[in-house]
């Protein structure tokens, strides 16, 4: 008896979940003769023709630039709710913005399978990339973010050095300069620990452009999960140094020390004009001409509230 | 009486607030086998464990009166002196599952004994003794589970003398044997009587009468008869312990 | 009725069982498929004894060599059960001969409890007490195998004592008598008959416990420091798991870079497999041994 009683759970419970299945797709049925229903009553005196939109835009790819879109999402949400309230010519459907977190590499590849409609990058697109995309390539450059050459406000390199030169960096990164005291003999015999992010992501890259060029970095180096991790190592521990985003590094002035590269202040606007150099740009791209709703969020990324919502998180708006 | 290894006096024991044990008071008589027979419940194996203290190491005991081994109040020994001049063996046989050399020795190396040929003389020795050394002498090294059940409670036996003991306690060592081990368990114990003495619980009266020079009868926690095993089998003083040889209580 | 009642509801665990075998299949298929082009590329011999991971750029040419974590996969994981077995070992020694039952009653479940906190919590509390307490002591970084073999060893702890204290327990209660009553102490009861006699259940406690250890990611990268040179005890490290989940996410699907990530799952996976067969040989050998 107890068997016959569990096997009827177990089949309650399969039809419970093939029930929950079909609840969650109803809305969607039943959603579309209400849009059907939406213009019959309101479009008379407007007059606009009903136009054909995907209520979902999906971005794919870099963590970096993910928070960044999906808080602009979440205020366009806010502000319009459903798509009619963007345009009336558009349906009553409710405004669907999926970002899904990746890498710099998941980007372009989850345009290219069709996974997403746009693919984040936290670098420069490359050639091989922009050829797989064919024709309808375009980029959308939202963002800089520049890497600091940080250190713990405590560490008393800070009363020292200012500024610090890109050989120097190489040298340090790659381990040939491996103690404090071999920068400035007033410095403790300390190990340098190397704070880095992990080697195949965007910032290394940028980082191996503008400033390795092919010296390895050392094997000893602290590879950190995420730009918070690498900021949080480098407040944590006095003998750190690691590339800190500019976005980390504006949020942790308190504890961080970033020094000038070459003479150069990573400022906002040394950034912007170029003249910093450790810099990346953060942008998504798409193969194909966007629809009229994807033009519209598009249109909202680059407005001011866009614009203040990347500078909000740490990022010099490129736009 | 004043031969006695062993001497109980107004001995009881509770279980919470149950007593299971009512005022023993008896004498055990060194070289002799003594058989405490009795229904079951009455107290036997209580009354065993009493002896080496293994009773403590059940919760929620509490005890009354004394008992002297030879002369010495046990409560005033050292627990593991008390266990080492008064071996024990179990219903069940419970050889430690490692060598049979192993078993031996595992006594004699606590109390100090290093020397490999010393150890060797002692498990041969007690061996001999059990009469299982010339059935495993070859296979020393091997794992003392693999022996049969009469070979275990054996070595059992052989592995308590290990401490050099003057009382061996028996708490119905044969029950769980067939009747050619029985046997040979038995002449085993009539034959150590010269060296050691001998307390046995047993539920087989034929086996008490086979073997046991007096017995001790427990009827409801209290010491109803005791005496010479022959005298008391033969002509029971109390029609109770009549009763339970004539298979009254069983 | 009750036959077919019963025909029914077997036939239905048996799909169940069988589901879950085809799904264990497809699992170890597509990740062997998953990392066939690394091997074919890179090849068996480079990807397991090559010393440099430089999936980006490394010179000329990336190079996919993933000796150094695989040898800090087992570094760590031998630590930490080495440590484990220590610590878990002499606690349920101590449970099962020294404590009542009724203590063992009370302290059972916290020990339980502590397998049910989440990873993550164990690296931050090894951040925050071993890898500081590693710097208080002289070193610069106090990331380092030493300090993933630490935060691990309390992680699998709790496994190794129950698992341990059950074996005991019944070892106990099955010759703590007949070894009590030859006079000896309880010491050397627990020592010299309890802990033998148990060989074979902290053995399978051991296998447990490594698996778990190797498999291991959270708690292991945020103290380990993620380097990829050859470990040392005091030096940092990069476990198999550790090197999959900071660059799953940033390789290029269907790279080479991808393939050998997969690769690297797939080496774990039969790293694990070998290590179970000798705990299982070992077992059966303690068996026969009759060990408990």
């Amino acid at each position: 008896m107890k068997k016959l009683i569990s096997l009827l759970l177990v089949l309650v419970l399969c039809f419970g979940l093939v029930a929950c299945g079909a609840a969650q797709s109803t809305p969607a049925t039943e959603a579309a003769p209400a849009t059907e229903a939406a213009p019959a009553t309101e479009a008379p005196a407007a007059t606009v023709a009903p136009i054909e939109i995907d209520p979902q835009i999906h971005f794919c790819g870099s963590s970096s630039l993910a928070p960044v879109i999906a808080s602009i999402g979440a205020a366009y949400l806010e502000e319009y709710g459903t798509w009619d309230k963007v345009n009336p010519a558009f349906p009553a459907e409710e405004i669907d913005i999926a970002v899904t977190s990746g890498g710099s590499g998941d980007g372009p590849s989850s345009v290219l399978d069709g996974t997403a409609d746009f693919g984040m990058l936290a670098r420069s697109v490359k050639d091989s990339e922009k050829e797989a995309l064919g024709s309808g390539y375009t980029e959308y450059m939202v963002a800089s973010d520049a890497l600091t050459i940080s250190v713990n406000k405590k560490n008393p390199v800070c009363e020292i050095m200012d500024d610090i030169d890109t050989d120097t960096i190489r040298k340090i990164f790659a381990g040939e300069i491996a103690y404090w005291d071999e920068i400035d003999a007033s410095l403790e015999h300390k190990e340098i620990v190397v704070v880095i992010r992990d080697l195949s992501g965007g910032a290394a890259e940028v980082f191996e452009k503008n400033v390795m060029q092919g010296t390895p970095i050392s094997e000893n180096a602290i590879q950190s999960p995420s730009m918070g991790a690498l900021a949080a190592k480098i407040v944590e521990n006095e003998y750190a140094i690691g590339y800190a985003g500019y976005g980390v590094y504006q949020k942790n002035l308190d504890n961080l020390h970033a020094f000038k590269v070459n003479g150069v202040e990573p400022s906002e606007e040394n950034i912007l004009n170029g003249s910093y150099k450790i810099q990346r740009p953060c942008l998504f791209v798409t193969n194909r001409p966007l629809d009229a709703a994807e033009e519209a969020f598009v249109d909202y990324i680059f407005s001011d509230t866009g614009r203040a919502i990347v500078a909000e998180n740490g990022y010099i708006p490129a736009f | 009486m004043n031969d006695a290894v062993l001497t109980l006096e107004n001995f009881s024991v509770s279980y919470e607030k149950k007593e299971v044990l009512h005022e023993i008071s008896t004498a055990i008589r060194p070289n002799r086998i003594t058989a405490i027979i009795g229904p079951s419940g009455c107290g036997k194996s209580t009354l065993l464990k009493s002896i080496n203290r293994m009773l403590e190491e059940e919760g929620g005991v509490s005890c009354k009166g004394s008992i002297f081994l030879n002369g010495q109040d046990i409560r005033k020994m050292p627990v593991e002196e008390l266990r080492r001049r008064v071996g024990m063996v179990f219903q069940t046989p419970a050889p430690f599952p490692m060598s049979i050399y192993k078993n031996m020795t595992y006594a004699p190396q606590y109390y100090g004994v290093g020397k490999k040929q010393e150890l060797d003389r002692i498990v041969r020795e007690n061996l001999e003794i059990t009469g299982l050394y010339e059935e495993v002498k070859e296979e020393l090294g091997k794992s003392a589970l693999k022996l049969s059940g009469g070979q275990q409670q054996r070595l059992c036996i052989a592995r308590a003398l290990t401490a050099q003991p003057e009382i061996l306690l028996l708490d119905e060592p044969c029950s769980a044997l067939d009747v050619k081990s029985t046997q040979i368990i038995e002449d085993l114990l009539v034959q150590l009587k010269q060296r050691y003495t001998i307390v046995i619980v047993t539920h087989n009266l034929f086996q008490a009468r086979r073997i046991a020079d007096d017995c001790i009868f427990l009827l409801n926690g209290q010491l109803w008869e005791q005496g010479n095993t022959r005298e008391l089998f033969e002509a029971p003083s109390r029609q109770e312990t009549r009763d339970y040889l004539a298979g009254v209580y069983a | 009725m009750r036959k077919t009642e019963d025909r029914l509801f077997g036939g239905i665990m048996g799909i169940f069982a069988l589901l879950t075998v085809l799904l264990l299949a497809f699992l170890v298929f597509f990740i062997v498929r998953e990392s066939l082009p690394a091997i074919r590329e890179v090849g068996l011999r480079e990807l397991l004894l090559g010393s440099q991971w430089r999936p980006i750029i490394y010179q000329d040419a990336p190079s996919y060599g993933m000796r150094n974590m695989i040898l800090s996969t087992v570094y760590v994981a031998a630590l930490a059960v080495a440590f484990a077995l220590v610590i878990g070992v002499g606690c349920a020694l101590f449970l099962a001969c020294f404590a009542t039952e009724r203590q063992r009653m009370w302290i059972m479940p916290y020990i339980d409890l502590l397998a049910s906190i989440p990873s993550v919590v164990f690296g931050f509390i090894g951040l925050y007490f071993v890898v500081k307490f590693i710097e208080k002591c002289g070193r610069a970084a106090g990331e380092s195998v030493l300090a993933g073999g630490i935060v691990l060893s309390v992680m699998i702890l709790p496994y190794m004592i129950s698992s341990c204290c059950d074996t005991m327990v019944k070892a106990y209660s099955r010759y703590g008598g007949s070894s009590a009553a030859l006079g000896v102490s309880k010491w050397y009861t627990a020592g010299e008959l309890v802990l033998p006699a148990s060989r074979k259940g902290i053995l399978i406690s051991m296998a447990l416990a490594t698996g778990r250890a190797m498999g291991e990611t959270m708690a292991v990268m945020m103290v380990l420091g993620n380097a990829i040179g050859l470990p040392r005890l005091l030096g940092k490290g990069e476990t198999i798991s550790g090197l999959i989940a900071l660059e799953m996410g940033m390789a290029e699907v269907g790279s080479i870079h991808y393939s050998a990530l997969y690769s690297a799952g797939c080496f774990l996976m039969v790293l694990l497999f070998a290590i179970n067969i000798i705990f299982e040989l070992l077992k059966k050998k303690l068996s026969r041994e009759g060990s408990l």
